[in-house]
C-alpha cells in the first residue's frame, strides 16, 4: 500500500486531535506524517494509561465502601 | 518582517539521469491528505499532476524541474521521499503465480528497490550509414502527453501522429561522425521528416531504446502457503509498488 492509513482515518483522527485535545488543524497539517503517528501513538498511550488509573480509582473507592 | 520560515528535516539524493545531487524534505501531513484524496477520487491524470505538486513543494534544490525529469526519475525520487515521509518499509499482497489467486503479504524495504537497467540499454542509437541518434528520456510532461492523450485520441491517423511525436520529443541530438543536429534546432516537422524516412529495422532500434528504459524493480520468492511451491516475484514501477 502506498499509505500506512486511508482518507476516511486521517480525517476522522485529525477530528479527534482538534475536537478532543484541541490541536490546531494547521499544526497537525505541519507534521510528517511519521510524526503524527508517534504522537498519536503517545496520546493512546496515555488515555490508556489514564482509564487504568480511573479504572484502579473506581475499585478503590468500591472497596471502601 | 520577514514570514515565518518551516523547519524541515532535509536529505540528498543523487538524481540517477543526471548525476547531481538534490536536497529535498519529507511531505507533511497536509500533502499526504492532498494525495490520499486524489488516490481515492482521482483519475491517473490527477494523481500524477498532484504527485508533481508535491514533489515541486519538497524539493528544496532551486532550478530543478520535476515535469522534465524522467519518469523513472520521478519515481525513484517519490519513493525517497515517501520513505523519509512515512516509512522505509511497504507492505504489498503479491499474488502466487502457481496457483494465480493466492495472496501472500510480502514487507519490502524502499531501500532495496533498485533502478533496473535491462541490458542492452542505450542513449545512443547506431542507424547505420555512420548516422547516430542520441536520445533523451521522456519527461514527465511526454509521459502524462503520450499516455493520456494517445488513450484520448479518436481516430488511428491521431494516435500515430501522437506516437510520433512521443518519439520525436525524445531524440536530442543527430550525428555523424563529422556533422551534428540539435533536436532543439529542428523544428518537429523537420524531425518528423526525418523519422518517417528511416526503414523498419532502424525504427526498431528506436523502440528498443523505449522498451528498455529503466525502470524501479523488486526481485524475491515467495512461498504459496496452500501449494508449497516457491514463486518469483518481480514488482516493476511506481504502480505496482504502490498498488
Amino acid at each position: 500500500m502506498l499509505y500506512h492509513t486511508t482518507i476516511e482515518n486521517t480525517m476522522e483522527t485529525n477530528f479527534a486531535l482538534m475536537q478532543h485535545h484541541k490541536w490546531s488543524l494547521s499544526d497537525i497539517e505541519s507534521l510528517i506524517p511519521w510524526e503524527k503517528e508517534i504522537y498519536v501513538n503517545y496520546l493512546l498511550k496515555y488515555l490508556e494509561k489514564q482509564r487504568l488509573e480511573a479504572k484502579q480509582a473506581e475499585n478503590a473507592n468500591a472497596n471502601t465502601w | 518582517m520577514p514570514l515565518p520560515k518551516v523547519t524541515a528535516p532535509t536529505f540528498e539524493l543523487k538524481l540517477l539521469s543526471t548525476g547531481k545531487t538534490i536536497k529535498y524534505r519529507p511531505f507533511l501531513v497536509k500533502e499526504e491528505k492532498a494525495l490520499l484524496i486524489v488516490l481515492e477520487n482521482g483519475t491517473d491524470k490527477d494523481i500524477t499532476a498532484t504527485l508533481k505538486e508535491v514533489l515541486k513543494a519538497c524539493i528544496i534544490t532551486r532550478g530543478v524541474k520535476v515535469e522534465e525529469l524522467p519518469s523513472f526519475e520521478l519515481e525513484y525520487l517519490f519513493l525517497n521521499v515517501r520513505g523519509k515521509s512515512i516509512g522505509e518499509t511497504v507492505e504489498l499482497n503479491v499474488t502466487c503465480q502457481d496457483d494465480g489467486e493466492t495472496k501472500v503479504p510480502l514487507s519490502v524495504s524502499l531501500s532495496d528497490i533498485k533502478l533496473h537497467v535491462p541490458d542492452g540499454h542505450t542513449e545512443i542509437i547506431d542507424l547505420g550509414d555512420g548516422l547516430s541518434l542520441k536520445m533523451k528520456y521522456p519527461s514527465m510532461k511526454q509521459f502524462l502527453e503520450s499516455n493520456f492523450l494517445v488513450s484520448d485520441a479518436g481516430s488511428s491517423q491521431e494516435r500515430i501522429d501522437l506516437a510520433f511525436k512521443a518519439v520525436i520529443d525524445c531524440i536530442d541530438q543527430i550525428y555523424t561522425s563529422e556533422e551534428s543536429w540539435a533536436a532543439s534546432d529542428s523544428t518537429d516537422k523537420e524531425l518528423l521528416k526525418f523519422i518517417e524516412q528511416l526503414n523498419s529495422q532502424q525504427f526498431g532500434k528506436i523502440e528498443k531504446f523505449f522498451e528498455t528504459m529503466p525502470k524501479l524493480q523488486y526481485k524475491t520468492t515467495v512461498t504459496n502457503p496452500k501449494t508449497d511451491v516457491k514463486n518469483d516475484v518481480v514488482v516493476e514501477g511506481l504502480a505496482n509498488f504502490f498498488a
